[in-house]
């Protein structure tokens, strides 16, 4: 017989040998080129993705809480985590194609082999908090089903996110839609093709219902016609990059984790009742929320911007969101019974949740664009209380040659950013840029994403975590 | 067939609806909602006192498995600040706490 003390003692051996596994692996990929920070705001590589492995190589990853899910940490496990979920995706950029070293990388055995071995860990660490904060429990019956979808999902229809009005209203509005246009890229330069996984298999009358959808996301195989090639018709008429991913270092934390909960209920099939309440709710709400998409654009582009895919997506979602409910969800109850119910509502509820999560982040993140003279102003106010109290706080000097980049990354706490010497470009978004001259000083708030270049042939930079500015100013921002 | 919101962080013990009462009990960090309406003449269950692994209905004394009830548990949904609980008709009375026996409160 095995006593208790021995079989913890050896639980805690297991535990302690997989975590070295676990950071060993870790150490491996923040040495891989495609992690590498490149030097331009672009990134030009479609097999690139950029995650600042400098600081990953040592960073202690933890599980993520409602507390902590905006963290630095969060943030690269998300981004680590949609590099190696798209590892099955195949992207090809536009003309000639050389197999370079990033191709070969990329969809290469080693980086498939330390995938196999993280992330099944980094996907609980990003996703297992809405497990806890978002349950569904009792014995469901379609009835009930029928009125919780007409009491909680129809009205939703009509919402009108914060975020639409931010953008028209932002002092920046082209910097704003640039910001809401790249969230969007995550998943629309890809899209459909998470559902995609969910046309192998074998099960019945579901999945050609799904295929009904697919096929319409996928242009019916006109190619001029795809949902993915109108999109991109939208980013080049307003001036962005159709490859994917070349706006990588402008994703926000919240809108990865949205799309790596998405990755999570469509590559294992356990969560396949999931996944048919999170599309439901997508192809439900989605249509209307495009169609105040392309009002908002129009308001700020005029008639540059290219709009149809958005209005494609306004026409045809009154058919899917049809569509998916009675061919999806009505059917899967009347095929498979109502103890399925549950999983369906669980995936309609932590997609909300997950939205309600994003919507916050990029509203926080386009008032901070928008206030980016601000923030310049409040920084100049408190430089002077806050280098008499410096002793007291973590300092970072930094000397930097012209033209190297920090690759976009947030902080924990509110930091001050000052220029010593030199000229230093700071990004609070896409094109959204102040520039700072030596003396000059910005506050950083605290998870807003930002980045930084020397303009100077040489910058001497400081960065101050004061942890929250007020504790040297009279105002609040 | 309406959803009753309540805050997380201040859950009654129970509710009334024109016609039925209910116990919300949390299990781990699950919440559960269970029907304690009386099969016989639709008594509070709620207020019924325990009698080993049953309940007594207040109203005609009907003896109820406890087993039974929390096995059928109702439609809720719990996210970080809301419990949403699919109901048969709007809460009419709201129990803070519910007078059951000690032993009853400290078994569910």
């Amino acid at each position: 017989m095995t006593n208790p003390e021995q079989t913890s003692s050896s639980s805690r051996r297991r535990e302690q040998r997989e975590e070295a596994i676990f950071q060993r692996a870790l150490g491996q990929l923040s040495a891989m080129s495609l992690f590498a920070d490149i030097d331009t705001w672009e990134n030009p590589d479609p097999w690139g993705r950029p995650v600042r492995p400098a600081s990953f190589r040592n960073m202690r990853f933890a599980p993520s809480t409602l507390d902590t899910h905006l963290h630095y940490v969060a943030f690269t496990v998300n981004r680590i985590l949609t590099a190696l979920n798209e590892l099955d995706f195949l992207f090809l950029p536009e003309g000639e194609l050389s197999l370079d070293a990033s191709f070969t990388q990329f969809y290469g055995d080693k980086l498939r082999q330390l995938a196999s071995v993280v992330k099944p860990r980094l996907a609980d660490y990003a996703l297992g908090f809405i497990d806890e904060e978002v349950q569904v429990s009792g014995t469901w019956n379609r009835r009930q089903f029928e009125a919780y979808f007409e009491d909680r999902i129809v009205p939703l229809k009509a919402q009108v996110p914060a975020s639409l009005s931010l953008v028209t209203a932002s002092r920046y509005p082209g910097q704003a839609a640039e910001l809401l246009l790249i969230q969007h890229a995550v998943d629309f330069l890809t899209e459909a093709s998470h559902m995609a996984r969910y046309s192998l298999g074998d099960y019945g009358d579901l999945q050609s219902q799904l295929f009904r959808v697919l096929v319409d996301e996928y242009g019916y195989g006109v190619h001029d016609t795809k949902h993915s090639t109108l999109f991109k018709r939208a980013l080049t008429s307003v001036g962005l990059q159709p490859q994917i991913h070349s706006h990588w270092q402008f994703y926000l934390n919240t809108t990865l984790l949205l799309n790596n909960f998405f990755h999570r209920i469509t590559s294992q099939p356990r969560y396949f009742f999931r996944y048919l309440g999170a599309i439901t709710l997508a192809e439900n709400t989605f249509g209307p929320y495009c169609q105040k998409v392309a009002n908002s654009l129009r308001h700020v582009y005029g008639d540059r911007i290219d709009t149809r895919y958005y209005l494609e997506h306004a026409h045809i979602d009154e058919h899917h969101g049809r569509m998916t409910y009675e061919g999806l969800l009505l059917n899967a109850i009347e095929r498979h019974g109502e103890a399925i119910i549950p999983e369906l509502v669980l995936g309609m509820e932590q997609t909300l949740y997950l939205q309600d999560l994003s919507e916050r982040d990029l509203a926080a993140q386009l008032t901070w664009m928008s206030k980016k003279d601000d923030y310049r102003q409040l920084g100049m106010e408190i430089r002077d209380a806050v280098l008499a109290d410096q002793t007291n706080l973590q300092v970072t000097r930094l000397i930097e040659p012209k033209g190297l980049l920090s690759v976009t990354h947030v902080h924990d706490g509110d930091e001050l950013c000052v220029v010593d010497r030199g000229a230093l470009r700071f990004a609070s978004g896409p094109n959204s840029f102040v520039d700072l001259e030596s003396g000059e000083a910005v506050v950083i708030a605290k998870h807003r994403l930002h980045g930084a270049v020397p303009l100077s042939d040489e910058c001497h930079y400081t960065i101050y975590s004061i942890g929250d500015y007020r504790r040297y100013a009279d105002r609040n921002l | 067939m309406p959803i009753a919101i309540f805050s997380r962080n201040a859950l009654p013990a129970g509710f009334a609806t024109r016609a039925r009462f209910y116990k919300i009990d949390r299990r781990g960090g699950t919440v559960v909602l269970i029907d304690m309406t009386c099969p016989h003449r639709g008594g509070p269950l709620t207020h019924g006192a325990c009698d080993g692994q049953r309940v007594v209905c207040p109203w005609h004394h009907g003896r109820i498995s406890r087993h039974k009830l929390e096995q059928c548990t109702q439609p809720a949904i719990t996210t970080s600040d809301r419990v949403l609980l699919i109901v048969d008709s709007a809460p009419m009375r709201v129990f803070r706490e519910i007078p059951v026996d000690g032993h009853w409160s400290e078994t569910t």
